[in-house]
């Protein structure tokens, strides 16, 4: 369908399609936030995913929830990893981390 | 063992050879009595002694060595060990079969503390997926939140949560008591068979979807109901006896219990039949 307005994919990965498919939203005036939500009902199979732009970061988590991702967020620093061992190895000290829910999406400005 | 007996009036496929005994009983068959249990050996148990206190720094070992670690330590008579910075590490602290005070001073990663079978648990961190998987018995607290899949197929044993917990929590649960102090996320108890859950916070989308059996309690607000979840009226039973458990979870002292959701079964999926197996090899 995206091939179809036009865009072409340089890889097999299916990441690269949800970064057309969020260029594709931004393109047509959508914020981030706005084609990230839109992209729990457009985009099938299970995913987690998180995207940065030149001036914002943000998560996205589909309504099947089956894929992982742990959170840190503090009032200068965002951490995102697929499990809690990554993030350690940058902040070793305590510190409360979370599994966003179902269909939750964050959007951060940089 | 099961009772087993011969049977003269032989079935047809008796004749043909497919089996040659009938099980009695319908279920809750004796395996083995307990006045053997003495003589019942059971592998990886010891004699620890609670007042045995030792601290254990997992930082440079891995969870293979970890755990070991922690099996010398339980076979030397130690009854409390404290795990010191666990740093999210994979599979901490599983298969331990005996009674235990194991507390980590730190969050842990996938598949913390499954398949066991006795220990009190205590972590004051967070944990990831997988937590208790296939828990026998004990009781685990975890006192932030925890990731997806918290107490998969558990059998037995209270594990709480005083934080919240991801999604599918409870999946395939056989039994024990499974307490969320925050919300809870998608496709809680989803195919659960026995036990219990209590969250007192949020549930996301499809409670209980696909459930055969077993109670949920939900105390916030129900996202969606899963295929084959019904709400059924709690009663002075069911207020009793989750205050018993919250006590014991030591959340919720101050919770309003009467107004809960208790959420069962519909058993509309239910498709089971009354046969025997050897009536079914029979039926075959």
């Amino acid at each position: 369908m995206l091939e179809n307005k036009g865009m072409r994919f340089m890889s097999e990965c299916d990441s690269e399609l949800i970064a057309v498919y969020l260029a594709e939203k931004m393109r047509n005036g959508a914020t981030l936030e706005e084609g990230m939500k839109d992209s729990l009902s457009g985009l099938d199979g299970v995913f987690t995913y998180f995207v940065a732009t030149k001036d914002s970061l943000g998560m996205a988590k589909d309504t099947m929830a089956a894929k992982p991702l742990v959170l840190y967020e503090s009032d200068d620093l965002v951490a995102m990893g697929s499990e809690e061992i990554a993030i350690r190895s940058i902040l070793p000290h305590e510190i409360d981390t979370y599994d966003p829910f179902d269909g939750e999406v964050k959007v951060w400005q940089i | 063992m099961a009772n087993i007996k011969t049977n003269e009036n032989k079935t047809k496929a008796q004749s043909m050879g497919l089996h040659s005994e009938v099980l009695t009983g319908k279920t809750q068959q004796k395996f083995f009595n307990p006045d053997e249990a003495e003589n019942f050996y059971y592998w990886g148990t010891y004699d620890v002694d609670f007042n045995k206190r030792i601290d254990l720094d997992v930082n440079d070992l891995d969870c293979k060595e970890a755990n070991k670690k922690i099996d010398e330590l339980m076979s030397q008579g130690y009854g409390t060990i404290v795990i010191k910075n666990p740093q999210g590490k994979h599979s901490l602290g599983v298969g331990v079969l005996n009674k235990l005070n194991l507390i980590f001073e730190g969050s842990l990663g996938y598949f913390g503390v499954g398949s066991i079978d006795g220990p009190t648990v205590r972590i004051n961190g967070r944990v990831g997926w997988s937590c208790a998987e296939n828990m026998m018995a004990g009781k685990v607290v975890i006192e932030k939140n925890a990731g997806s899949c918290f107490g998969a197929a558990v059998r037995g044993g209270d594990l709480i949560c005083k934080g919240s917990v991801g999604a599918r929590t409870g999946i395939d649960q056989k039994g024990g008591t499974i307490i969320v102090g925050g919300d809870a996320g998608a496709f809680t108890g989803f195919m659960m068979q026995r036990g219990r859950i209590i969250i007192l916070g949020n549930v996301g989308i499809n409670l209980g979807d696909s459930m055969y059996d077993g109670t949920i309690y939900v105390g916030g607000k129900i996202g969606s109901f899963g295929s084959d979840a019904i709400e059924s009226p709690m009663t002075k039973s069911d207020v009793d006896w989750i205050k018993r458990k919250l006590k014991v979870a030591e959340i919720g002292e101050d919770f309003n219990i009467s107004n809960m959701t208790k959420v069962v079964a519909g058993k509309k999926l239910w498709n089971y039949d009354a046969l025997e197996p050897t009536e079914k090899k029979g039926a075959i």
